[in-house]
């Protein structure tokens, strides 16, 4: 088995596409069950509104594993399988684990150096954790790339222009209305994106503050977690009358239909004699139809538009990116090595195991045949005889092995050691010997300089 | 220009370059956005307006007459304005980065002033008729008009840009350094609560000027009393619109240029070009 990472994010993607292939939390829990059909071993799903990737080991060689993954993904969204292809990005081994650390750091987030997506990867290890879908190399791989995230985040100053897609979209209001204190701002949705923009705006002062969503009790929730501001809390079916008053409107709720269709807002724009409405539509897939940009004084501003406003402070945070690529870096062949080092004291265990067995089986055959001339002392002493060769024999390769592992490259000695002994290959089949070098052309070993450095 | 023949050093040389200095502080600020180029463009600007009024009022002319005989006085009066209405407006807003195309719009005017004015000889015959109080107002007040609508256009036109940039996302120079679409549409929106009053003052005086001291026919069917009648209405029709038909932003803003648009007509192409009434030949 292999470590397959199948995936389509901001960049590959079009969100017209990519709201296709976005999972909610039944959609996750749903496909984990449907991956162990289609014959995969441990996974996790990561479906953020900017992602859906399928981490997973997937048997057979490299190219087997990518159409199975492919295949997975077509059939579980149905959709068609050459535009899967163009837009899905596919790694294996190296390369899915250092993209993962990338992601957890977010590095490949819309807007480097946002928090969010840290805390969505500790979820999405969480959720297949508890449903048993994860083993020791998947924990260890999503600690790893948590950690980095982390450290990533503490080492380098990456976060400190902190800029969240809730962050980016209160820039673009105050560019539209200036101050926000005689503004009223209506929040639809009650997640935690919901709350991260209420509290940016309650920041920028707003005078009142609506909550909308399906369930009244979220509502209420959100709006008791947040600084008391004159509103309330009103359903999905008095977005209408909300939309006269307020000015700042955000989105984001997990429907799949549009919670604000064109005709509704057109409607509330005559009411509010076209005062500008600015709505933010933060939701994959949206909630608010495109054609509402097209009325007159409406800003509507999909969260694909929202890595616009970040500009400002992404030299900086480029600049810090190198930093924390080196820091990836090094996690990555850490992680690597602990795969190495892990898969050569099985090794080492089975070898020995086979070792003994050969030399037990020869002293029984000979004291079978010289059993009666020989003292119990005799005998004891030829049994100790075979262990002391076998031993002696093998001390060495176990002293080098470890050694090797402790440097980072017992991959090939393991694997040769499997192959000239004829070991078996273990339950976990690669994810338990070598991670795959990166499929990526020209995709380097990443691990190369911390080798050399290791060694000399 | 009698006043140029007073104080010819700070006419010719002061102010153009009081000014120009302004215009370049402008563009500094705009470019830095640190508080102590602002600062120092609007004190550039405003000692500019200092020195200019010295030099144009009674008492610096040492005259009591009406500074407007010809093109150049003309254009001098109107620079002032220009600068005065936007010191205004800079100060009620707090914000100076419409200083970036006020400030050298001014400079250029007075610096072509004093080209004009070297260039011809001051006083005409007519100059007598020009010191009635009428006249005086009409000027005035249609010069001040005139640079409300000026600024009024420029905010206009910064917020159609801006408007642009907002709905694509883009976050350039405009969406960093102008102001936010809320405080242009107001910019605008008072500019042309200034230059609306003053264009119906510089109208009905101007119709009294002709009708009791000038006694001249033509003055209606002049094109530039017109084209400035036209601009009235479209000013009008700005700010009616906005309670009526709830016009905010972008649709405002186009309105607020095409006014402009007539004001232009008005002084560039009617003036100069058409031999009527409001020639100063």
């Amino acid at each position: 088995m292999r470590l397959h990472l199948l995936g389509l994010n901001h960049r590959s993607t079009p969100v017209e596409i990519r709201e296709k292939v976005a999972f909610d939390h039944a959609a996750v829990l749903r496909a984990g069950n449907a991956l162990a059909e289609a014959g995969a071993g441990e996974r996790v799903i990561l479906s953020t509104c900017n992602r859906a990737e399928i981490y997973a080991a997937w048997p057979g060689s490299v190219e087997e594993g990518r159409e199975a993954a492919e295949r997975f993904l077509a059939d579980f969204h149905g959709i068609d399988r050459a535009l899967l292809r163009k837009h899905a990005y596919h790694e294996v081994g190296t390369g899915a684990v250092t993209h993962l650390l990338r992601v957890a750091s977010s590095l490949d987030s819309q807007i480097i150096g946002e928090s969010e997506i840290l805390r969505q990867v500790r979820e999405a290890h969480e959720t297949a954790r508890e449903a048993g879908w994860t083993g020791p190399f998947f924990n260890r791989l999503f600690a790893t790339a948590i950690e980095t995230g982390k450290r990533v985040r503490t080492e380098t100053a990456i976060g400190q222009s902190t800029t969240s897609v809730a962050f980016a979209a209160v820039q673009l209001a105050r560019k539209l209305f200036g101050k926000f204190h005689h503004r009223t701002a209506l929040v639809i949705g009650a997640g935690e994106m919901a709350e991260q923009v209420a509290r940016y705006l309650i920041d920028g002062k707003v005078s009142h503050l609506i909550v909308a969503n399906r369930s009244r009790e979220h509502a209420v929730e959100l709006l008791a977690a947040l600084p008391s501001r004159p509103g309330g809390v009103i359903g999905l079916d008095e977005l209408e009358d909300a939309l006269v008053d307020a000015d700042l409107v955000t989105t984001s709720t997990a429907a799949t239909e549009p919670v604000l269709s064109a005709s509704l807002v057109r409607r509330a724009m005559r009411r509010r004699k076209n005062r500008p409405l600015f709505i933010v539509d933060i939701a994959v897939p949206r909630d608010v139809d495109p054609a509402v940009s097209e009325l007159y004084n409406t800003y509507l501003y999909h969260i694909d538009d929202l890595k616009q406003v970040v500009r400002a402070g992404e030299a900086r945070r480029r600049a810090e990116a190198v930093v924390a690529e080196t820091l990836i870096k090094g996690e990555v062949c850490a992680f690597a090595r602990w795969v190495e080092e892990r898969a050569v004291v099985p090794a080492i265990a089975t070898l020995r195991r086979r070792g003994h067995q050969v030399a037990e089986q020869e002293v029984e055959r000979v004291l079978r045949r010289l059993g009666d001339q020989l003292s119990s002392g005799d005998q004891q002493l030829i049994r100790h005889l075979g262990d002391a060769i076998v031993a002696k024999l093998l001390h060495q390769p176990t002293v080098r092995l470890k050694e090797a592992a402790a440097n980072g490259h017992a991959g090939d000695h393991v694997e040769a050691l499997r192959y000239l002994f004829a070991l078996d290959e273990g339950p976990e089949g690669h994810l338990n010997g070598r991670l795959t070098p990166s499929a990526k052309a020209g995709a380097e070993d990443p691990c190369r300089e911390h080798r050399a450095r290791r060694i000399s | 220009m009698e006043s140029a023949e007073t104080n010819p050093l700070i006419a010719q040389f002061l102010i153009p370059l009081v000014y120009c200095a302004g215009a370049l502080l402008y563009g500094l600020h705009f470019v830095r956005d640190d508080r102590l180029s602002g600062r120092a463009a609007s004190l550039s600007l405003g000692l500019g307006a200092l020195l200019h009024l010295a030099v144009l009022s009674p008492a610096g002319s040492g005259a009591l007459q009406c500074p407007v005989t010809h093109e150049a006085g003309f254009l001098s009066l109107f620079a002032l304005c220009v600068v005065v209405v936007y010191l205004i407006l800079e100060r009620q807003f707090r914000q100076r980065s419409m200083g970036m195309i006020m400030a050298p719009f001014a400079a250029f005017l007075y610096v072509i002033s004093v080209l004009l004015d070297s260039a011809a000889g001051a006083g005409t015959q007519q100059a007598v008729l020009f010191r009635s109080a009428w006249f005086g107002v009409h000027i005035l007040a249609s010069l001040i008009a005139y640079a409300a609508f000026a600024f009024s256009a420029v905010s206009a036109l910064m917020l159609i840009l801006l408007e642009r940039a907002l709905s694509g996302a883009r976050m350039g120079l405009i969406f960093s350094r102008f102001p936010d679409l809320d405080t242009l549409d107001r910019m605008t929106f008072r500019a042309i609560t200034i230059g609306f009053p003053a264009l119906t003052v510089g109208l009905v005086s101007g119709a009294v000027w002709a009708l009791t001291d000038a006694r001249q026919l033509g003055w209606a069917t002049d094109p530039k009393t017109l084209a400035a009648t036209l601009a009235w209405l479209v000013y009008a029709g700005f700010l009616l619109s906005r309670p009526w038909l709830g016009w905010q932003g972008v649709r405002s803003a186009r309105t607020a240029l095409f006014g402009f648009l007539l004001v232009l007509l008005t002084q560039a192409a009617v003036g100069p070009l058409l031999s009527g009434f409001h020639s100063f030949r």
